[in-house]
């Protein structure tokens, strides 16, 4: 997109008093090669590309997106958006100023650089060491998928007029088993990914955590139900994470605490968590998964602390849910394509690390459960009821690690969780998700260190405990 | 500018791709949404997209492509031939010629297509006032009222042209009731082919209704328990059941119907029909080879009928195809299309009386993770109310219910004659099952 059909656009698009324009133009090449039914399955590329045009007065936004890059289509798409304001001209475009890219995420390796038929040899490699787990594996899915994408941001406000350009590079890797034994069916997956290129394949030991998830899906076969009722539980590192994600994450983004939908709303400076509990959410970090050099509307990432000890210091703030806010963008912007309307979502969200080790939380819990992974979980933001669903789940009895049992779904409130959190393990890792919400599917992380929760609703099949 | 079709194939004949076929969508969207009595946001959006899939010395790529334009045949066709070289093959006969015969789906209402921007503005204006003027409890509203049209277009080289399209309009409430410390939200939606009759009170009534009732909501004692699922919780278990119906599935045993076809193995309360020939939006006349969809059962009164089939499942099994192939990633695969359950005729109050003590879940969280569709197994967050002597007497929150869908098919005691489009694109009432494992706070 040339920088002069960007200010026709947007000047036409300024004409009715809008005191915000937008161009967000959108390239995206997504590439899938899986293995699946002992063949190669999927070979296959999706291009997506098309602009969306945002303009904001006061608080109302309005915003269009079209596939066609064509000028004149643009143009009219902008008239169409300016048509919903009544006002007088109050801003025009400018010289366009070029922000730089700190470009902090580059791939050492392009995903061009390795052939199909190296990608397919590397799954195959990971699909028979699955197989030969056990003969109760009755199906492997292995899955290379890439992302190369460009985006180009034109936003005129009375700062100036601003063009960002970014480059997002990512590759995540996908393995799933499924086990059968008279009749009954388990899953087990592993899906690690990062905001780099193919040297993600260098980095993973794929095999080994494929076999990892092959041999869950057998064991979960035999595993006795999940017990039920209250009771603390143990949430692994990694995607345990999404413990988080969902019961405080979402509640502290700008959509619901601009419109008072959170229970989190009118709390800064104030304790809501465990003194234990430090919560960040970094888009800057050298290839997170959700790292981004600017989210979707130009606004440079940043390190946001959330939570300090226990005490709410922060929210993830958009510039439209800012005005409402009063306070300025941090950089969490972010939207699945130009086809959805952006808004406040999270980056790379985590829980920093504590004092204790794994072993020590383990070994003081009497009686409970060690949920190691999980399938994800949501949230209704307004009343910060949460749920997810553990996928590795074991009992602990005496402060020792007992049986795995099956899957469970664990539900509360976020507020009344994170005061509970009474251990903080010092093994925080992350792990690569695919978070969905109003401005559509995005590359987000979770990651915590292991840490225990003293009291938590655990809805199994089996007795209570 | 705009892609010369007839490029495109030109271009996949000359790089030696035949059979090739082009499926161009179309989609126009407006949507409005309202914070309390003011438009918040409006979005507006035309768009396209093209698919196509051709086979190269008898092997099958894809390409896919929002950007449909001369630009990018080039990079398309380049994309199929890549991807052929590593697909796999593909029988050219599953790309049909023209001549089959199609029944009508009646998705698309001229109507609705007419209805200006303003009639959403008003409507969801309106809806949004009448909310907050209903109860003093209720501290916030949100409306979004958004048009949707798509259609589609599905050439390929041996003479298929054939063309669908559809519209339809989805409302949408959202709403915060707030009592004391207790503060719940409620929603309700609609998905209409037309607004005539639409009744703007009646929805902003249920969305109030759905917060306010929800306030105080407790807990129950764990344990076994009989329940009525709501429409959209059925619709969310059937929808979630729907792998089970694949053929290709079956080919790889891991369909959960494998071995259970015309035997008994569910309640004779439980009927369900695929219904693509219809007037609902999520109707089809043709799949994604171009075979036409019908009607027909899957499930006749607890006895599951059969699988559903695209072409190459059905050459495989020694059947004709039953018009549910569907693009996934680059493969065609059957898979059920517009879902109906049949209903009962209880209204939902006798629903309660039939039950007489249990509970109604209206609400489950975690649908997208909390149910193993391989298995059926599930464990979901779930809200509702405390069912007591055939009446509802007081709000459930907080809770988690477990079972398996298929145990649940086999336990359907009733079905309520309160049928729903649900946005599941399944049509179902409320159903009754017993023996479901509830877990509630305090384990009280």
């Amino acid at each position: 997109m040339k920088n002069s059909t960007a200010k026709r656009v947007l000047d036409a698009a300024l004409a009715t008093g809008a005191d915000f324009a937008e161009l967000y133009v959108q390239q995206r090449t997504s590439s899938v090669v899986e293995l699946n039914y002992h063949r190669v399955d999927n070979v296959s590329t999706r291009l997506v590309s098309g602009a969306g045009v945002r303009l904001m007065r006061g608080l109302r936004q309005v915003y269009g997106y079209t596939s066609d890059l064509e000028e004149s289509s643009l143009v009219s798409l902008a008239e169409k958006l300016a048509a919903s304001f009544d006002g007088e001209r109050m801003l025009g475009v400018g010289k366009w100023e070029e922000v730089k890219n700190p470009d902090a995420h580059s791939p050492k390796k392009a995903h061009s650089s390795i052939s199909t038929a190296e990608k397919i040899e590397y799954l195959k490699a990971a699909e028979s060491a699955m197989y030969a787990v056990s003969p109760l594996i009755v199906n492997c899915d292995c899955a290379i998928l890439s992302t190369d994408e460009d985006v180009k941001i034109f936003t005129v406000t009375a700062d100036g007029s601003r063009v960002v350009r970014d480059t997002r590079v990512r590759t995540r890797l996908s393995a799933q088993a499924i086990a059968a034994k008279n009749g009954a069916f388990e899953v087990g997956h592993f899906g690690p990914g990062l905001a780099m290129g193919a040297e993600l394949l260098d980095a993973v030991d794929f095999v080994k955590g494929a076999v990892k998830a092959a041999e869950t899906a057998v064991a979960l076969l035999d595993a006795p139900e999940c017990p039920s009722g209250n009771m603390p539980v143990i949430i692994g590192n990694k995607f345990g994470g999404v413990l988080f994600h969902e019961a405080c994450g979402h509640p502290l983004e700008g959509t619901a605490i601009s419109h008072n939908t959170s229970p989190f709303a009118g709390k800064l400076g104030q304790k809501v968590a465990s003194e234990l509990v430090t919560a960040i959410d970094d888009g800057t970090f050298d290839h997170g998964w959700g790292s981004e050099n600017f989210d979707d509307e130009g606004v440079p990432s940043t390190r946001n602390v959330l939570i300090e000890k226990g005490v709410l210091k922060s929210y993830m703030v958009d510039t439209f849910e800012g005005r409402r806010m009063n306070m300025k963008p941090t950089g969490a912007c972010r939207r699945e394509s130009y086809k959805y309307v952006p808004t406040t979502r999270m980056t790379n969200t985590f829980i920093a690390g504590g004092d204790s080790t794994p072993e020590e939380i383990i070994a003081a819990t009497k009686s409970g459960i060690y949920c190691v992974s999980f399938n994800g979980g949501s949230v209704d933001p307004t009343t910060d009821k949460f749920n997810f669903t553990s996928s590795e789940t074991y009992l602990i009895k005496d402060g020792k690690i007992d049986k795995l049992v099956k899957a469970a779904t664990l539900t509360g409130f976020g507020y009344e969780i994170l005061p509970k959190i009474d251990m903080v393990g010092n093994d925080c890792e992350l792990s690569a998700g695919m978070c969905g919400a109003s401005s559509g599917s995005i590359a987000a992380a979770v990651g915590q260190p292991t840490l225990r929760v003293s009291e938590m609703t655990v809805g199994g099949k089996g007795e209570t405990l | 500018m705009k892609m010369n079709i007839n490029k495109l194939f030109d271009a996949a004949a000359a790089a030696g791709i035949a059979p090739f076929e082009a499926r161009i969508t179309a989609e126009n969207k407006i949507s409005v949404s309202t914070f309390n009595t003011e438009i918040e946001n409006f979005t507006v959006a035309e768009n396209g997209g093209i698919k196509i899939r051709g086979l190269k010395d008898g092997k099958c790529g894809v390409f896919t492509s929002d950007r449909v334009d001369d630009e990018v045949i080039d990079l398309a066709i380049k994309s199929v031939a890549e991807s052929a070289e590593f697909g796999q093959p593909v029988d050219p006969e599953f790309f049909i010629g023209g001549g089959e015969k199609y029944e009508k789906a009646e998705t698309f209402n001229a109507k609705l297509a007419k209805s200006p921007a303003s009639r959403f503005i008003e409507l969801a204006k309106t809806i949004s006032e009448i909310a907050l003027a209903l109860d003093k409890r209720v501290e916030l509203a949100s409306v979004q009222v958004e048009y949707s049209y798509g259609s589609t277009t599905l050439k390929n080289s041996n003479g298929l042209d054939v063309f669908s399209e559809m519209n339809f309009c989805m409302i949408f409430g959202s709403c915060k009731a707030k009592s004391g410390e207790n503060v719940e939200s409620g929603s309700h939606y609609e998905i209409l082919s037309t607004l005539d009759g639409f009744d703007a009170d009646d929805f902003a009534r249920k969305l109030v209704a759905d917060a306010i009732g929800r306030l105080g909501g407790a807990s129950v004692a764990s344990g076994k328990y009989k329940v009525v699922y709501s429409q959209g919780c059925a619709a969310a278990l059937m929808s979630a059941f729907g792998s089970a119906y694949s053929a290709f599935n079956l080919e790889q045993h891991i369909s959960l119907l494998e071995g259970k076809i015309g035997k008994k193995v569910f309640s004779e309360n439980l009927t369900v029909e695929q219904t693509p020939i219809g007037k609902d939006p999520f109707c089809q006349a043709f799949d994604a080879e171009g075979v036409p969809c019908r009607n027909g059962l899957l499930i006749d009164k607890g006895v599951p009928t059969g699988f559903v089939y695209d072409l190459a499942t059905a050459k495989r099994a020694g059947v004709k195809s039953t018009g549910n192939g569907r693009l996934e990633g680059g493969n065609v695969r059957p898979a059920v299309e517009f879902v109906t359950v049949k209903s009962g005729e209880r209204d939902l109050e006798k629903l309660f009386e039939f039950v007489g003590d249990g509970l109604y879940i209206d609400d489950l969280g975690g649908v997208a993770t909390g149910i193993n569709g391989q298995s059926g197994d599930y464990s979901l967050q779930a809200a509702g109310y405390v069912i007591e002597g055939g009446k509802l007497t007081r709000p459930v929150s907080l809770i988690t219910v477990a079972s398996n869908i298929l145990k649940d098919f086999a336990n359907i005691t009733a079905v309520g004659s309160d049928e729903k489009l649900t946005y599941y694109g399944i049509k179902t009432p409320s159903l009754a099952v017993t023996d479901i494992s509830v877990s509630g706070v305090n384990g009280k």
